[in-house]
């Protein structure tokens, strides 16, 4: 097929394609004047109306919600704060003495810090 | 208030300006209807006015292009909706009627199925320069896109219309 007659075949099958628009075509004077009287033909706005209000009441009871479930949740423990509900079971009494540092009172041996004789005596 | 020469020459181009809405609706003729109505008020307004850098049939042709384009988005738009229509019904009639008997009628129903395959802009420029006689150049402007993409997707689409026909409806 040459160009020129795939050209001139594609333009008869267009043609076809159109055949039957003359018998549709609306009369130009109809559409003129209705035109001139603001018919549009447009989509009613109303389904418009219709969703932002549908969105603007959805987001207004999400927020009032949210505004009724109070303060959130104190954070779920991790697990290096879990305590066992048996631990005491291990709290055995030589474990204070394991976690805390022991304080040592005066020394014994400390000559300045021993007591006289007289405080020994119980005489001032 | 528009010009009288300019309304003499939108009523002569009337059936055109209605052709081509048919292509940019999937030959829907009550929606290409509809278009049609709001070109003219659109011009009646004066939100589309023509500037004379073109032809009037150029600058006629992108209104009604970008009309559709405009209402088809709107369509989309509303299916999307809990209300929204079926895009069947937006394009219920683009497909062929089985029940059609003549062969030229069948023919039509081919050759605008085929259409109906390519790619939106291929067919618009086909049916820009096959059917209603317009330059490539013109067409570009009438599509809004530079001559060289025209010019691919006239010869891409005319290749594959081509390849999507069948021999008979290729007269």
């Amino acid at each position: 097929m040459k160009p020129d007659d795939a050209e001139a075949r594609l333009r008869a099958a267009l043609a076809d394609a159109h055949r039957e628009d003359a018998t549709r075509t609306p009369p130009f004077d109809r559409m003129w004047r209705a035109a001139g009287r603001g018919e549009s033909g447009r989509s009613s706005p109303v389904p418009w109306l219709v969703t932002c209000a549908s969105l603007a009441a959805a987001m207004g009871l999400a927020a009032w919600l949210v505004s009724r479930l109070g303060p959130p949740p104190a954070p779920l423990p991790t697990g290096t704060h879990w305590r066992g509900p048996t631990d005491f079971l291990l709290e055995t009494p030589g474990l204070v003495t394991l976690r805390t540092v022991p304080e040592l009172g005066p020394s014994s041996t400390d000559p300045l810090l021993r007591p006289s004789v007289d405080e020994r005596r119980g005489t001032p | 208030m528009v010009p009288a020469e300019l309304e003499r020459q939108i009523a002569q181009l009337h059936p055109a300006s209605f052709a081509w809405a048919l292509a940019c609706t999937g030959w829907n003729a009550a929606e290409a209807e509809e278009v049609l109505q709001s070109v003219y008020l659109r011009v009646l307004e004066g939100s589309a006015r023509f500037g004379g850098r073109s032809s009037v049939k150029t600058w006629l042709f992108s209104v009604v292009r970008n009309v559709a384009v405009d209402r088809r988005r709107r369509r989309w738009l509303e299916s999307l909706a809990p209300w929204g229509r079926s895009a069947a019904g937006v394009r219920g009639e683009s497909g062929g009627d089985p029940a059609e008997a003549l062969e030229s009628a069948q023919r039509a129903a081919h050759v605008r199925a085929a259409l109906a395959r390519l790619a939106e802009r291929q067919r618009e420029v086909l049916e820009l320069v096959f059917f209603h006689e317009l330059t490539l150049e013109e067409a570009s402007a009438v599509m809004g896109v530079a001559l060289g993409t025209a010019r691919a997707h006239y010869h891409r689409g005319k290749l594959r219309l081509l390849a999507l026909l069948e021999p008979e409806d290729l007269r």
